[in-house]
């Protein structure tokens, strides 16, 4: 019985003729012959992917075998296609976690254009809640995804309908970059709800990532004028401290004042920060920062000015503090000494010219008439 | 010399009589040297049980679960292993060093797109890059100026579907540095050559850079010996053998099969890393040779050394 058994045990090994499995991917195939492959190699065989020695991940074979089409937009169109198309067939179940994972690999690499409805469906759906795989939730995933393409208003509402209830830190910040995609003043409106959250170190350099990439995008410029704009309102945020702080201290910390960038507004941010500390050369630098700057940006330096002025304000007034020092101008300046009597400022011996020019127009400025040149 | 006669002989002595369904292993064993690379698998085997790192037991646990319907005897193994992830199967040596032990510290090296879907992707759902201005944005953003990133702020990690960890010490990455120097080669080439990756083709058509992490002198949670039960079998092509217990480290079998082994431990998945833990990058690797026969060769060179002369002889009367 036993030999029995045996024979036909081993009569199974290389006796299940798969017709599908002889196919090697090839950039011939049609959608069809692709939806063969990519469902053979999700439910079947995955050795047809052919995965390096140290590439464990399914999608992986997927992609090599993209690129090995990446000379031929056709193929890559027929794949795009046809994991779509697996995609749509693929049910939400805990069982199938790994091939939606897998196949959502394979589109945040491709985007194919028919995949976008169907991605957004299931996002809309909220299908795959309750999926998880590679320590993600994959509807938060799906998301993700769905961000490759446009962030239109009904993607938008859906993320601020998401961020209704209570959910995980890093669907916050998922969130936070998806908005930032659509307008990154969204994304600041949205800011509030991430900061009322950062109670762990971690959670503070997460945000302080995310809006490293935003600015990387977008520059410094919206997260500026944000800030400037809603400083007030901003303090009765809860954590709001741990914000600033990271703001201060991490994402422009004193070295920004000097630091060589082209985007003019993280120096402006970072003058805006450290405005209540700012010593004399730092001053100077940034009244040259008007040189060759548009209106706008000149009037926002002078924003910043009259900031630093209301925050210096009170050291100024002891002549006999440290601050007053600060206040000193020093050796490039010729010695010229900034003084503040009863919040107005003196300047002697002036002999830069663009000083001079900066403080008359600001002395011309009604908005800035506390200064005064004597 | 040792044959596979040997090694086939010895697998059906060790484990398929050890199993309920002998059957099934004995038609399991009868597939394997017809698989590609089937046969790098039974040495790695009989090396893992003869150098006592494994109990025979657990290869007749998998074997039980082997689907004879995959005409492949490797996939099967791969499939049977993949339906077996816990304790007992992760990362099992019995050569191993417990959490906390001060010891070697141990350096992981991967590719910049592993590193994004190891620890950035569970953490905030960063996408992979897809496309070289991507990869830029990413390195900007997490790397700024700098070659390093600590990776604390990570509060969440993925080590892989089978939570496995491959490490090196630290003493033979200083070494591959001197030897790339020496040789004037790029580190990252003579990593992935030494370390036994295979070529270095990557997604978006382009060859990400590599990241060595380093890591602080303890870890929480244990490592081992690598063996047969820790490395991946569904497709052909790599490079992975086991080592007789010497000093409880593995050796790497380069991809080349021109470099010496490299040492090396696994460990399972680490919760939560802290800021002692930094990536480093490393730069980007350019194509290298890769030898696909020279590991069967090694494989059996490192059998013989510690098969036993009398069953060497008995097998060969036989």
């Amino acid at each position: 019985m036993a030999k029995v058994k045996a024979q036909s045990a081993k009569d199974q090994i290389g006796t299940q003729p798969n017709p599908k499995k002889r196919a090697r991917p090839s950039a011939e195939f049609d959608v069809d012959q692709w939806v063969d492959f990519i469902e053979i190699a999700l439910y079947e065989d995955p050795s047809v992917l052919g995965l390096g020695p140290k590439e464990e991940e399914l999608y992986q074979g997927f992609i090599r075998i993209l690129n090995q089409l990446s000379e031929n937009p056709g193929a890559q169109r027929r794949f795009g296609e046809a994991a779509t198309r697996v995609f749509e067939s693929v049910k939400p179940l805990p069982l199938y976690a790994e091939a939606i994972y897998t196949l959502l690999q394979i589109i945040n690499h491709l985007t194919p254009t028919m995949a976008k409805p169907l991605v957004r469906r299931r996002v809309f759906e909220r299908a795959f809640k309750d999926l998880q795989f590679a320590a993600m939730n994959l509807h938060s995933f799906a998301l993700a995804i769905a961000g490759r393409w446009d962030v239109d208003p009904h993607l938008a509402n859906h993320i601020r309908e998401f961020n209704e209830g209570p959910l995980e830190f890093r669907d916050r910040i998922l969130s936070l970059r998806l908005l930032a995609r659509r307008d990154p003043s969204e994304a600041y409106s949205f800011l509030p709800k991430v900061i009322s959250e950062l109670q762990a170190e971690e959670r503070v350099k997460q945000l302080y990532r995310e809006l490293r990439g935003v600015t990387i995008s977008h520059t410094y410029v919206g997260l500026f004028r944000w800030y400037r704009d809603n400083q007030t309102r901003l303090q009765e945020v809860a954590n709001f401290p741990l914000f600033r702080d990271m703001l201060m201290h991490k994402m422009l910390p004193r070295e920004a004042l000097s630091k060589s960038t082209n985007d003019p507004y993280e120096r402006l941010f970072a003058y805006y920060l450290h405005a209540d500390s700012l010593v004399p050369a730092e001053m100077d630098d940034l009244y040259d920062m008007r040189g060759g700057s548009s209106a706008e940006f000149y009037g926002e330096l002078l924003s910043v000015l009259d900031h630093a002025r209301i925050r210096t304000k009170t050291i100024v007034d002891d002549p006999m503090s440290p601050g007053n020092m600060m206040m000193t101008r020093g050796t490039p300046l010729d010695q010229e000494v900034v003084k503040n009597k009863n919040g107005s400022i003196s300047v002697d011996r002036i002999t830069k010219e663009s000083f001079l020019v900066a403080l008359q127009e600001l002395a011309n400025n009604e908005m800035y008439q506390p200064y005064a040149t004597n | 010399m040792l044959h596979w006669r040997n090694i086939s002989g010895f697998l059906r002595t060790e484990v398929v009589s050890r199993m309920k369904d002998r059957q099934r292993g004995l038609a399991w064993l009868n597939g394997l040297r017809a698989s590609k690379d089937g046969e790098r698998l039974g040495v790695c085997m009989a090396i893992d049980i003869h150098s006592e790192s494994l109990p025979a037991e657990i290869f007749a646990e998998i074997l039980g679960r082997v689907d004879l319907k995959i005409e492949d005897s490797r996939v099967a193994f791969a499939r049977a292993l993949e339906q077996l992830i816990d304790e007992r199967f992760n990362c099992p040596s019995r050569h191993r060093v417990e959490p906390g032990a001060n010891g070697d510290r141990y350096i992981r090296v991967l590719r910049m797109d592993d590193l994004v879907r190891y620890f950035m992707s569970p953490t905030s759902y960063e996408l992979e890059p897809t496309a070289p201005f991507e990869f830029e944005h990413t390195r900007k953003k997490y790397f700024e100026d700098k070659d390093q990133l600590s990776l604390g702020e990570f509060d969440r990690c993925w080590s892989g579907k089978r939570e496995r960890v491959w490490v090196l010490p630290r003493q033979e990455y200083e070494r591959l540095q001197a030897y790339a120097a020496e040789a004037s080669k790029a580190l990252p080439t003579v990593l992935i050559d030494a370390l036994g990756f295979g070529t270095p083709a990557g997604a978006a058509n382009q060859i990400p850079e590599l990241v060595a992490v380093l890591y602080p002198p303890e870890i929480p949670v244990h490592s081992a010996q690598p063996t047969a039960v820790d490395a991946c079998w569904f497709c052909e092509g790599g490079f992975y053998l086991s080592y007789r217990n010497e000093d409880s480290w593995g050796r790497t079998h380069s991809s080349s099969g021109t470099l010496p082994p490299v040492k090396e431990r696994v460990h399972p998945k680490i919760e939560k890393l802290t800021d002692e833990y930094v990536a480093v990058r490393l730069g980007t690797p350019s194509e290298s040779s890769v030898d696909p026969e020279s590991p069967l060769l090694d494989a059996y060179a490192r059998a013989e050394k510690i098969w036993p002369k009398s069953k060497r002889r008995a097998r060969k009367t036989k």
